[in-house]
């Protein structure tokens, strides 16, 4: 039986851990979930979620304090003194230690713990009687259920797959939806149960653990509340099995049946024209009304909403032992320098109060940036850190680091031009000017040289609730067209823009680039329909291929959509500048070929030609309005 | 009537679960000219709710007043981090119900109550 006081030691090491310091009902609780075969573990187990993704949602809610201890000891807080209480009280009672502080805990209901647990829709009342049985549910440890898949699965992941469907007598792997970078794959999947009834196919994201938890808390905190009816919604907790690093979310959304079309990208690379224009419609119909029209006007900084999708503004390498000398500089995050270039390669810089984004301890780079809300200013000022010699353990995704000091090894910008390097070009990466590669357009003016003040330009424009990765991957075609969205690790409040010019962008780079001739040529050919299309022309059928054509009018339709959420009626600059710096993503993106590169690169430099033509402002000045936190 | 005594409970942190009962006639807080009783929060000790261990709650973080009939009003005074009413950041003088959480820094508060001495 485990001890008050076990229980007690482990909430220290916890509060240590989290620099706290203090013992409140949290750290009570994530004890109460450490115990292996705990009452608490299997106890949230039956009510559907696991201890692991409440341990998460309890931590994210709480936050890391930076390391400082302001007393002695591990005082107890007020809260956490009266729970302590009861749990005695129970004790002397004759209930175990474990029963009774969880009793107190739930019977006590106003603190953090019971705020999270309602936000996860846990079903308090009916956690508590479970508790209350006297012999409380050992976890049912069933033979893993057989897995038939039709591509390459890492056994690891598959693994996931017998935790998630352990309810059903087998689960087939359809398809991959989007193998995408990294360790993400998004199945489709059909799970049948022993009766052999059918069951609807699920789509599911398999992913690193963080990533998956991650996304949950997004999904919960901007997302869940503001769903349309019949819109992919996530079913089930997370499910976060031991002995694998991987998680999966499990998205419900009423497909049409196996062999059909379901991502916008494939119904596009059908050139079914009017069912994709039916489904862009239909996306902004149904999901607007909660998210792209909600039409608060938003006055901001490019940086804001468009850092954090470029590539980081510094890579680093780390010189633990250096000094920082009387040339070298001091950065902070959120600062100016990395939106200007006045840092180079060579120079000594100090990091100072950066946090924690990623670590990748195989490859041995840290992703550090300025904050980890969910907020795209949160991304911004991101630096690459190399050699570190990264262990397990050294440092935690979430922690500040203090200071760093490292040589800069390479820029935001260099990045871009080794990444246009790449495709080939018959001119220098560093160009001012791109020669025109078509007698129709004129020289462009180079995207990347006008970075520095594209992110500081001051923009009007619209705040919602926007999804974040809006691609043609992440649109699903459901059942009678009905458009419905996956993956929402990236939502937030932003700029509504920021979707449909992503939308956009994925359509030209995946589709569009598709059925060009290959090469600078084809991508020119494009542009050239590109510019015709943003003079409000209707798409040149006759100087591209009949192919190309059409997947270009997918694009007008898009047009129509954001037409309608410009903030000043008719002035493009603000969307353009957002295509600009969502085409120069996808200058480093995997899965993107090189053609469809090629296009993002002049894409990008074509809108800022139209930005550069049509000048800073319009006509009216609208208010200037305050900036989300 | 006339309000002059406020409960406020701190909902997490190191604090969590502590209530802090202000009162008009005891000279918490003071008197605006419009009669508004005045709470001003922040981490200096002078403040009339003080907190002072949470190091992203500025000197002087927020303030929240208290009409005679017991309207509640929050706003921010300058701090760096903000000042929330559930999620929401307060930009202006926003109105604040007896139950409803809100937020300086990391640290959450609740109104508990709020009472008159009578007509």
């Amino acid at each position: 039986m485990v001890t008050l006081l076990e229980i007690l030691t482990l909430a220290q090491r916890e509060s240590a851990h989290q620099h706290h310091f203090f013992i409140g009902v949290e750290h009570l609780f994530l004890a109460l979930t450490y115990i292996k075969d705990g009452l608490a573990s299997a106890a949230l187990v039956q009510e559907g979620v696991s201890a692991r993704f409440v341990r998460y949602n309890i931590r994210e809610t709480v936050g890391r304090y930076e390391n400082h201890r302001y007393w002695l000891g591990f005082p107890e807080t007020p809260r956490a003194a009266i729970v302590l209480d009861v749990a005695r009280h129970h004790i002397a009672e004759g209930i175990e230690p474990e029963r009774a502080l969880l009793l107190a805990i739930l019977d006590e209901g106003d603190s953090v713990v019971t705020r999270v647990l309602d936000e996860l829709e846990v079903d308090i009342e009916a956690l508590r009687r479970t508790i209350l049985k006297p012999d409380a549910v050992p976890v049912l440890q069933r033979p893993p259920i057989p897995v038939h898949n039709t591509i390459e699965l890492d056994p690891r992941k598959v693994q996931v797959l017998q935790a998630m469907f352990c309810d059903y007598e087998q689960v087939e792997v359809l398809r991959e939806l989007d193998g995408g970078y990294g360790a993400a794959q998004v199945l489709l999947v059909r799970p049948v149960r022993s009766d052999r009834h059918p069951e609807p196919l699920v789509v599911v994201k398999l992913n690193d653990r963080r990533s998956v938890l991650h996304e949950r808390r997004r999904y919960d905190l901007h997302v869940r509340h503001i769903l349309p009816p019949h819109a992919a919604r996530l079913l089930d907790a997370p499910t976060v099995p031991d002995g694998t690093p991987y998680g999966g979310l499990k998205y419900s959304c009423p497909l049409p049946d196996v062999g059909e079309v379901v991502s916008l990208e494939e119904l596009a690379l059908q050139l079914r024209v009017d069912d994709v224009s039916h489904l862009i419609r239909g996306l902004f119909d149904k999901f607007g009304p909660t998210w792209w029209q909600q039409h608060q006007p938003y006055q901001f900084g490019v940086w804001r909403e468009y850092e954090h999708v470029l590539p980081p503004a510094l890579v680093v390498e780390a010189l633990p032992h250096a000094r920082l000398g009387a040339t070298g500089r001091r950065l902070t995050p959120g600062d100016k320098w990395s939106r200007d270039n006045w840092v180079s390669p060579g120079e000594m810089v100090a990091l100072h109060h950066f946090v924690v984004q990623k670590l990748d301890v195989e490859h041995d780079v840290l992703a550090l940036a300025a904050g980890l809300q969910s907020q795209a200013v949160n991304r911004a000022s991101k630096v690459e850190v190399r050699g570190l010699g990264l262990e397990p353990g050294f440092i935690d995704r979430g922690e500040v680091m203090e200071e760093l000091i490292g040589r800069v090894v390479n820029t935001r910008e260099g990045l871009l031009w080794d990444a246009v390097l790449s495709l080939t070009p018959p001119f220098a990466p560093d160009v001012d000017v791109i020669p025109s590669g078509d007698a129709r357009v004129p020289d462009l003016p180079n995207p990347i040289k006008a970075l520095s003040h594209l992110l500081e330009r001051q923009v009007s424009g619209y705040l919602s609730t926007i999804h974040g990765d809006m691609h043609v991957r992440n649109v699903l075609v459901g059942q009678r067209n009905e458009p419905c969205l996956i993956d929402f690790a990236q939502a937030r409040e932003g700029h509504v823009l920021f979707d449909w010019a992503l939308l956009e962008v994925s359509l030209l780079v995946y589709v569009v680039a598709r059925f060009a001739p290959s090469g600078w040529d084809g991508a020119w050919q494009i542009v050239a329909a590109l510019q015709a299309l943003n003079q409000g022309g209707e798409v040149p059928f006759d100087r591209v291929s009949k192919e190309v054509g059409q997947a270009l009018s997918m694009i007008q339709t898009v047009r129509e959509v954001v037409r309608r959420c410009l903030y000043e009626e008719n002035f493009w600059t603000e969307y353009d500048i957002a295509l600009i710096l969502l085409a120069l993503r996808t200058l480093r993106w995997q899965t993107v070929s090189q053609d469809g590169r090629r296009v993002a690169f002049l894409m990008a430099g074509l809108a800022l030609q139209a930005v550069h033509e049509r000048g800073e402002r319009s006509s009216s000045t609208p208010n200037p309005l305050r900036a989300p936190d | 009537m006339n309000c002059d005594e406020i409960v406020i409970m701190i909902m997490s942190g190191p604090d969590d679960g502590r209530e802090i009962r202000l009162c008009r006639a005891e000279g918490d807080g003071h008197v605006g000219t419009d009669g508004m009783w005045i709470l001003l929060l922040g981490r200096r000790d002078d403040c009339d709710i003080s907190i002072p261990f949470d190091t992203q709650i500025s000197r002087r973080h927020a303030m929240l007043r208290v009409s005679p009939d017991g309207q509640l009003w929050l706003s921010d005074v300058g701090s760096l981090n903000g000042t929330f009413i559930e999620t929401e950041r307060v930009v202006e003088p926003t109105s604040l119900r007896c139950g409803q959480f809100f937020r300086l820094g990391r640290t959450w508060f609740r109104v508990q109550s709020i009472e008159g001495e009578g007509a």
